[in-house]
């Protein structure tokens, strides 16, 4: 799983986020997922449009980085394999 | 409304006013102008609320820009406009690698067309929102049209054909579209073409092609030719209901003049309408009754997995030749150089438009049928039986108005047919043949278009008129003005012009669909999982270069906002430089454009998934910027890099990098 994960963070995720703390387009990776709720990280990632209108974390990351998280089509499954993959930085 | 005064008499009189009328309008031109005949609540009809969706694609020839353009109705809002015969710079349309091929031929690489009709792919004899084919006239080509990618899908050259105008009609499951040559030539090997002009007669031949589209891929293929006696074919139109099976078409110059025509090939009073049993054709080419003859043509496609073009190159093609094959083909004479023939949605009456005549002579499908079965024939026309025109006949509208084009119907039994000369859209009755309104067109009008009105459905509301010439409908702009085409309601007895609309190119013809049947295929961008192509870089991992030989490739990603890599040094004088790009973004409406200075070519444009490649070729030594040109995010400005370019002989060695601050990677 974390593999997989792997995989698609190299193809749709990897051009704006770094794995360590720092920002390249969006929010370093590192420790992510001490900092936010699993079910939080998911609707960013599968969610994005409904995050950015409606949650103020989600809205404030906007502000700082000025461009907006994509929708990247990802799958349910592959969001999760994407998670696990979080956790393991 | 007025009529022009010259025109009373006869037809030599209608020639000379058609004359006048392309050299000093003010002589021929309707007088009634520019009054307004618009009522109050005309405006209300065709507005389209900020934020809301037109009800339907109104698909429009774009004529000599050989493109198609896209508006919604009734609000005549400019959608898009989808390179298919001419290269697009805007998009690198013809200008990436992996386009040109769409615009090869057997003649090379050919970069304009001048494209007149789009026309649906049907099932059922209805529109199905799929395709839309369109016609290139001036090297022969029919293209598809992809209704989910609005992109050209595929492209045929047409051989043996000069002059593509009758084409591309649609059989009513779209197993073949048509292509009849408007200009006969001598075929064959180089020696029987190598023959003197006056020698027509004996040595030009017509002919009309069969298309079939893969219903899976769109990829064309030449299913047969019929080939003709040497004259011009004009427009066509599948039978449909009780004449299905049947295809019609239009010819003039049976007077067989090779100059002048002008003159010449206004002599006979009657011209044909050409009947061809289509089914007994196909089977005919299926039981090996034809012959394979010279005939080298392209047959491109577009991959939508490798997002590159794939050529086919067939050198003959199959004719049938109708002398061999009693029952294919039979004439039936249509009065004075016929250009519109169309099928009404019953597929009972064909309706000839002599353009030259001062009426329009509409054939019975089931007269036709007993004058075949009873051998009611006048005579033959180089062997093929032509039948008598009183047997044929259903009847004339008489003095309909004048120069009568073409000819759509609504599903009420009514038939629009437009009048070039007096200007006008004329709707009658095709039973009774009795015309029942009239209403001005601004000016000269050529196609008109009911939705669906060349098909078994038609779903009315509308009819468009497709101007020739626009005068002093908008502001002026020099010398070259807008083009034109005017929105009618046909939903009350009386027709109602509502709206005046500019068009790109020339509005040749047109189709129109309900949004509904096209708006859920469409596709929102390409997966970047299905990326086939061979230099796609998946990721910014994937992303590197390489030099072979003199030529340098380098494998790019976008996102939004920056390329990697986007510092490259190493690239010396004398190479060729190849971007390879790879747009990530994965969500609807995210493309990236890709710019660099002194490119002699074009811009690419990207989409969503897909991988194109800009060749570029340094002129000199420093350092070259590049950047994206759709603005992408708040940081679009931001989306830029560079190219060091060294001499010929220096020793830097390859890089290409993108540089993060303070990314820990
Ligand atoms: C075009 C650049 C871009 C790409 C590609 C991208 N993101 Fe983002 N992402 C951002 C930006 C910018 C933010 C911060 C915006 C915000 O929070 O609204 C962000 C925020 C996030 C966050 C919240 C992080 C935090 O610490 O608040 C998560 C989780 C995330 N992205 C996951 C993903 C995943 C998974 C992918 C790949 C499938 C991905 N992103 C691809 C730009 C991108
Ligand atoms: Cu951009």
């Amino acid at each position: 799983m974390v593999e997989k994960g792997k995989a698609t963070y190299d193809v749709k995720c990897q051009a704006c986020h770094s794995t360590g703390p720092n920002r390249v387009v969006g929010p370093g990776w590192k420790g992510v997922t001490e900092r936010r709720k699993p079910e939080w990280i998911m609707n960013m990632m599968l969610n994005i449009d409904v995050m950015l209108e409606t949650d103020p974390e989600a809205q404030k990351g906007l502000e700082e980085c000025l461009v907006r998280m994509p929708n990247q089509g990802l799958s349910k499954d592959q969001g999760r394999e994407v998670l696990e993959f979080m956790r393991t930085l | 409304m007025k009529r022009p005064l010259l025109l009373t008499g006869t037809a030599s009189g209608v020639i000379a006013c058609a004359f006048v009328l392309l050299n000093s309008l003010p002589g021929c031109r309707p007088s009634g102008t520019t009054k307004s005949v618009v009522t109050g609540d005309a405006a209300s009809k065709v507005y389209v609320k900020p934020g809301t969706h037109d009800e339907f694609y109104n698909l429009v020839s774009g004529g000599f820009s050989g493109q198609l353009a896209v508006y919604g109705l009734p609000s005549g809002r400019l959608l898009r406009e989808v390179p298919v015969f001419s290269v697009d710079p805007e998009t690198g349309y013809g200008y990436s690698e992996e386009t040109k091929g769409m615009l090869t031929t057997s003649h090379g690489f050919i970069p304009w067309d001048d494209s007149h009709h789009p026309e649906l792919s049907q099932t059922d004899g209805i529109p199905d929102g799929k395709w839309c084919f369109i016609n290139g006239n001036n090297t022969p080509r029919i293209a598809l049209i992809d209704l989910g990618t609005f992109r050209t899908n595929s492209i045929i050259e047409i051989p043996n054909s000069a002059g593509n105008h009758s084409s591309p009609f649609t059989t009513g499951n779209s197993e073949y579209v048509v292509a009849g040559t408007r200009f006969s030539v001598p075929m064959g090997d180089d020696a029987s073409r190598d023959v003197p002009i006056k020698t027509y007669k004996e040595n030009f031949k017509g002919n009309v092609s069969f298309i079939h589209p893969e219903p899976e891929t769109g990829k064309m293929s030449i299913a047969f030719q019929v080939i003709t006696p040497g004259m011009n074919f004009d427009l066509s139109h599948t039978g449909k209901g009780v004449s299905e099976g049947w295809f019609f078409f239009s010819c003039y110059n049976t007077e067989q003049a090779y100059s002048l025509l002008e003159v010449n090939a206004s002599q006979r009073d009657k011209d044909f309408i050409m009947a061809v049993n289509w089914k007994l054709a196909e089977q005919l080419a299926k039981d090996g009754k034809g012959k394979r003859v010279p005939g080298k043509h392209h047959s491109n496609w577009w991959n939508e997995k490798t997002h590159s073009s794939e050529t086919t190159v067939y050198e003959d093609v199959l004719q049938l030749d109708p002398k061999d094959h009693p029952g294919l083909v039979y004439f039936m004479p249509c009065p004075k150089s016929p250009h519109g023939c169309d099928v009404d949605p019953t597929g009972k009456y064909i309706v000839g438009s002599g353009k030259l005549a001062a009426l329009i002579p509409v054939f019975s499908f089931e007269k036709i049928q007993k004058a075949i079965a009873g051998n009611e024939v006048e005579g033959d026309f180089a062997g093929i039986p032509v039948l008598k025109y009183e047997s044929v006949l259903h009847g004339e509208v008489k003095k309909p108005g004048l120069g009568p084009l073409h000819t759509e119907f609504d599903a009420n039994g009514n038939a629009y047919t437009s009048f070039f000369v007096s200007s006008e859209i004329v709707k009658w009755n095709v039973e009774k043949l009795e015309v029942v309104d009239r209403v001005p067109t601004y000016y000269s009008i050529g196609h008109l278009c009911v939705p669906g009105g060349d098909s078994k459905k038609p779903w009315g509301k509308y009819v468009i008129a497709y101007n020739k010439i626009t005068k002093d409908r908008y502001l002026p702009t020099g010398p070259e003005l807008t083009q034109s085409a005017q929105l009618y309601s046909i939903d009350g007895d009386k027709m109602e012009l509502l709206l005046d609309f500019p068009t790109t190119g020339e509005p040749h013809y047109a189709q129109a669909i309900p949004a509904e049947l096209v708006k859920p295929r469409e596709v929102k961008f390409f997966k970047i999982e299905e990326n086939e192509h061979p230099f796609a870089a998946k990721g910014e991992k994937d992303t590197k270069i390489e030099r072979r030989g003199k030529e340098v490739h380098v494998w790019m990603t976008t996102i939004r906002s920056h390329f990697a890599p986007d510092n490259i040094e190493g690239v010396k004088l004398g190479d060729e430089v190849y971007f390879h790009i790879t747009n990530l973004e994965q969500d609807w409406d995210v493309p990236h454009g890709f710019a660099i200075k002194g490119a002699a070519n074009a811009e690419l444009l990207l989409m969503p998934g897909e991988t194109q490649t800009l060749k570029w070729v340094p002129t000199r030594v420093g350092v070259t910027p590049m950047y994206c040109t759709d603005f992408c995010s708040a940081l679009h400005q931001e989306m830029q890099g560079y190219v060091r370019v060294s001499p010929a002989n220096s020793n830097v060695p390859l890089t290409a990098l993108t540089v993060s601050v303070d990314a820990e990677l």
